[in-house]
């Protein structure tokens, strides 16, 4: 992994970083990602594996958690889970992270990182794999982190290596609140970057976007937080800016995408804006997303 | 991150002094550029549209006259940064609705400072739920001034109110440069129990360790009401800890033309005391 180590020119960078240790095939270079990053931004990192047990069961009168009936069953999922964050540890170490902790959270994996997750600067996570999804991970974990934890979150594809991440990052701004939040909230690793690029698409058919000089705002904006950008404006059809913002970061070699998150929460579901959708089901780099 | 471009609503409302001077204050404290936003109140969609000629005479005259009236605000806004000699200012005076011109110019700063809305002094640009509209809209995090009184030391003590929710979370991230420089940072957790799955164990236990990675020792108290005044609750709390600033998430849903609230975030839009820090 090749990242530049960057002394810390804010006093108020990332300070904790949590990454979610599952079983899925890629844990490993999520993990290696989020270390590296705690190592550069001089940050603590935790990593949270869930058992899968309902946080509820200590309140649910049905189910008694210390009945010989259920515990075995429920150590089972505690050592799995235990055995995850062993791997961790031993990562985290080898990587040499100087501060780094484990937390075994009984609950499951939307849950139990989301509210974990309010205690952290940054949550790593990753892409779902509609071929082998890992054990007890909802298949919406990213997007309901990111929508209801108030914590922005770094997606790792789910296959792939990742030999830098952050180095070139690309920004897609369309002007939206969800957008600001994004750039905001990666601040760190845009400082870090050797090069950032937005890209803005449509700026006419954007009312967001709309003012003497439209897109240009953000880049007077990122300069007086000290990060140089270069802008750049594509127009393609509507319905497919999902995909054109895809290739353009391959095309670029962006190696992170930031974005925002777009979408409600339903009772049980989550509503996600198209392009949200597109790049979290086609994505190739690690993306960077704020609600 | 700290901030770097604080925006500050002006307009004509008899509070727009302290408004201007606790930006003014931020501004030097944080070395960022400081924009004075005054808006005209007339809507932007207006100059797209073809059923109004804006070369009318008529419609003109309006217009001058609404551009001066902003002009008025931002005459103020130079007199104090002169004064108080903030090294990087900016003024505008934006052609739009104020709610979402403001909300627009947010999204491009760090920090939006707006004034409360003042019942007695209905203003001519502003509707009654303009801060909070801000808030919910910009993603920008808001302190709101009230519409009486002087306020010198804002960031000297700070109260947090804390529930574990996003909103807070966002609150109290946005607030780390403001929360650095506090000398005392109370936390009051208002009827934990209600909410056992959000605190955990030891209510704030989780915010300390949070705080303190970034520099920042608390102190958390907690508390038990009826649910229905926690708001009418926090009030008299900010002013036992003699807070000069409430931290806090704003909660609430914008529907078509109007914005809800919800009972907390209410009662201190209305009844506040002291600048309150609000992020959606």
């Amino acid at each position: 992994m090749l990242f530049r180590i960057l002394r810390k020119r804010s006093w108020c960078g990332l300070q904790i970083i949590l990454v979610h240790v599952d079983d899925s095939a890629n844990v490993a270079a999520r993990i290696e990602i989020a270390a590296t990053i705690a190592i550069a931004q001089e940050a603590h990192l935790t990593g949270a594996a869930v058992t899968g047990i309902s946080r509820f069961i200590e309140e649910a009168v049905v189910a008694d958690p210390y009945d010989p009936a259920i515990t075995p069953y429920l150590d089972t999922l505690r050592q799995r889970a235990a055995v995850r964050l062993d791997r961790f540890d031993g990562q985290a170490q080898r990587i040499g992270v100087h501060s780094f902790e484990r937390q075994l959270i009984d609950d499951g994996a939307n849950g139990g990182i989301s509210l974990q997750a309010r205690h952290s600067d940054q949550v790593v996570v990753g892409q779902n794999d509609p071929i082998g999804p890992a054990l007890a991970v909802d298949a919406d974990l990213p997007e309901y982190v990111a929508m209801t934890s108030g914590t922005p979150v770094l997606v790792i594809p789910f296959a792939g290596k990742f030999p830098s991440v952050g180095m070139h990052v690309m920004i897609a701004w369309n002007g939206s609140r969800e957008a600001r939040r994004a750039v905001q909230d990666a601040m760190p690793l845009l400082r870090a970057a050797q090069q950032v690029e937005v890209v803005v698409f449509n700026p006419a058919e954007r009312s967001d976007l709309r003012s003497e000089e439209p897109h240009t705002n953000i880049i007077v904006y990122l300069r007086r937080q000290c990060i140089e950008a270069k802008l750049k404006v594509e127009n393609v059809k509507h319905g497919a800016l999902g995909a054109a913002l895809l290739s353009l970061a391959t095309a670029s070699s962006a190696d992170l995408l930031v974005m925002g998150c777009y979408g409600h929460t339903r009772f049980r579901e989550m509503l996600l804006g198209g392009v949200t959708r597109a790049v979290l089901t086609s994505m190739s780099a690690p993306v960077f997303m704020s609600h | 991150m700290s901030y770097k471009t604080i925006l500050v609503h002006v307009d004509d409302s008899i509070n727009l002094t302290p408004r201007i001077e606790l930006a003014c204050r931020i501004a030097m404290q944080e070395s960022a550029h400081l924009i004075g936003a005054a808006t005209t109140g007339v809507s932007q969609f207006i100059y797209q549209s073809a059923v109004v000629d804006m070369r009318g005479d008529y419609i003109t005259g309006y217009i001058e006259s609404l551009r001066q009236r902003a002009a008025v605000g931002l005459k103020s806004f130079e007199t104090i940064t002169r004064r108080v000699g903030v090294p990087s200012v900016e003024q505008r005076l934006v052609d739009d609705e104020t709610a979402g011109g403001i909300s627009l110019q947010a999204r491009y700063s760090d920090l939006v400072v707006l004034g409360q809305t003042d019942p007695a002094e209905p203003s001519a640009v502003v509707g009654n739920d303009f801060p909070e509209f801000v808030v919910l809209h910009s993603g920008c995090p808001a302190s709101i001034v009230p519409y009486a009184g002087q306020f010198e030391n804002i960031a000297e003590k700070v109260l947090i109110a804390w529930d574990g929710s996003p909103q807070a979370k966002r609150a109290v991230h946005d607030a780390i440069p403001l929360l650095q420089r506090a000398a005392l940072v109370e936390v009051g957790v208002f009827n934990a129990s209600e909410r056992p799955n959000r605190h955990g164990a030891q209510p704030g236990a989780d915010l300390a360790l949070y705080l303190a990675r970034h520099g920042i020792a608390i102190n958390v108290q907690e508390r038990i009401v009826p649910h229905e005044e926690i708001g009418a609750a926090l009030l008299p709390h900010v002013a036992a800890t003699g807070a000069g600033m409430l931290v806090m998430g704003c909660f609430g849903h914008s529907r078509l033309r109007e914005i809800l609230l919800d009972g907390v975030s209410r009662t201190i839009l209305s009844s506040m005391t002291v600048p309150v820090f609000m992020s959606h």
